[in-house]
């Protein structure tokens, strides 16, 4: 009888810890540290020619380590709102302090822009999101909006950098095919994209994606793309074989990109917790401003 | 009859492995375009233009072709097609030629890309549905390059889109091969650009 016992127990010794799904967690450089210099977060409202008819809240952040004289580089995300929120999922804020204090990336400011919204006349009914036609169309406008509007305008307080190198941009679900369809329009203006379980997948016709790249001379920007196997499956696409496309076509014509594939769903758990290893590897070797 | 089968195998994967043509083995990884102060190369194109006031000719008589706005014209397939690229809409036309010259019937042959998406048709200008391809060459391998508002776009053979590359700056108004050099006319300069593809000889 012992025997047995002795058997049986050692076998659940040697079982692996049962691994729950989209089990992530946020680390060490998600939270603020000590002796960590903090940057400032301010909030501001912007209405739209590019997009007529839109407000939209977006937010700035400047690091401790701004100096007022060296162009910062650029970081725009898109949900903004979310990403610099101090308790949410990514607290990007608190990450670029952490990393920035420790020379892992450079000097970034950060720009945090919400969707626009089109208010209905008073008494006229609901008023419109215009969030899907903005971050799930393929074209240049969004970025256009980008280049025109808000970079200009956060350029007039703060020295900014000009070049692609020193701009990236990140967004979630139709924010992350939103931030790779910026960069892939204008290379010349974003070099590094950040998405989160992107929706490259037919919401406004964002599947055509991966066949274009595979038949479109490689673009000078860098990659990092983030899905679980529990991401959405619906009429507009299956999100984890849509990213999966994506990483195949980046792979296939040999682009600098990584490809994060979890197990979780339409979430930013995942992205949250690899907020800081992203950041580090997209602005590795970031060139100092000319 | 089983033995054939593998030759027939292999045959049909040669045929198939032909058509396959990717970017990568057109483009020279790391090649970009460089001025050059050589001139363009002369492109051989068999008595076939296409004159600035839009009109295809043969040995100096016009043709008369289903297209609106002809702008550009290259031999195709060991001279037995002639391509002629359409400002009016998004396509090349392919035509036969005949024994005497003149052009037999002809379709819709290399689909280009433009800047506007169909699924968006109603809410954008049609210039935006419209290539501007400006300048046509072809390489030994019979693939076809034409110059348009998106970059020089490549087919392969049977009229499939291989990939677009960046165009020099400016507009492009001619294209020709020398070797595995590809040279372009552009807003006055001549630009060359080393390829792994080679013209004709």
């Amino acid at each position: 009888m012992s025997r047995h016992f002795v058997g049986i127990a050692t076998l659940f010794a040697i079982l692996p810890a049962v691994h729950a799904a989209d089990d992530y967690k946020l680390g060490p450089d998600s939270e603020r540290q000590a002796g960590v210099p903090e940057g400032i977060v301010t909030q501001h409202k912007w209405k739209s020619n590019v997009f007529p008819g839109t407000e939209r809240d977006y937010w700035v952040y400047v690091p401790a380590q701004y100096d007022g004289k060296t162009p910062a580089c650029v970081m725009v995300f898109q949900d903004g709102g979310g990403y610099q929120s101090a308790t949410g999922a990514f607290r990007v804020p608190i990450v670029l302090d952490n990393l920035i204090h420790r020379k892992e990336v450079p000097v970034i400011v950060g720009i945090f822009i919400n969707p626009g919204n089109v208010s209905a006349a008073p008494g006229q009914g609901q008023g419109r999101s215009n969030r899907s036609f903005e971050y799930d169309t393929v074209s240049a406008q969004y970025v256009s909006f980008l280049e025109k509007e808000i970079l200009p305008e956060v350029g007039k307080d703060l020295k900014l950098r000009q070049d692609a190198a020193g701009r990236g941009i990140c967004g979630i679900s139709s924010g992350g095919i939103c931030a790779f369809v910026a960069a892939w329009e204008r290379p010349d203006l974003f070099s590094k994209v950040l998405s989160h379980v992107g929706s490259f997948t037919n919401i406004q016709g964002g599947d055509v994606l991966p066949g274009m790249i595979r038949k479109t001379e490689r673009k000078p920007i860098r990659v990092w793309l983030q899905d679980g196997s529990n991401d959405l499956d619906n009429l507009h696409g299956s999100w984890p074989l849509a990213n999966q496309q994506m990483a195949a076509a980046l792979k296939f014509m040999r682009y600098d990109f990584r490809f994060e594939f979890g197990d979780g769903g339409h979430n930013g758990k995942q992205g949250g917790a690899t907020m800081p290893e992203a950041l580090r590897w997209l602005w590795r070797d970031t060139p100092a401003a000319k | 009859m089983k033995y054939l089968f593998a030759p027939c195998l292999m045959f049909a994967a040669g045929v198939a492995a032909a058509q396959d043509m990717p970017l990568h083995e057109i483009i020279k990884a790391g090649a970009t375009w460089k001025t050059s102060t050589d001139a363009m190369p002369t492109q051989k194109s068999a008595d076939y233009s296409v004159s600035p006031a839009r009109t295809l000719s043969y040995k100096g008589k016009p043709l008369k072709i289903p297209l609106e706005r002809p702008t550009a014209c290259v031999l195709a397939l060991g001279g037995s097609h002639l391509l002629v690229a359409d400002a009016g809409e998004r396509y090349v036309w392919a035509f036969q030629i005949q024994r005497d010259g003149s052009l037999g019937p002809g379709d819709r042959y290399c689909r280009l890309r433009v800047v506007g998406d169909e699924r968006r048709k109603y809410a954008t200008p049609p210039e935006s549905f419209r290539a501007d391809p400006s300048a046509m060459t072809s390489d030994a391998v019979n693939r076809t390059y034409v110059a348009t508002n998106l970059g020089i776009q490549i087919f392969d053979p049977t009229g499939r889109l291989c990939g677009v590359i960046a165009s020099p700056p400016g507009r492009v108004t001619e294209l020709a091969f020398d070797g595995t050099q590809l040279f372009a006319h552009a807003d006055g300069k001549v630009y060359v650009r080393k390829m792994l593809a080679e013209g004709r000889k």
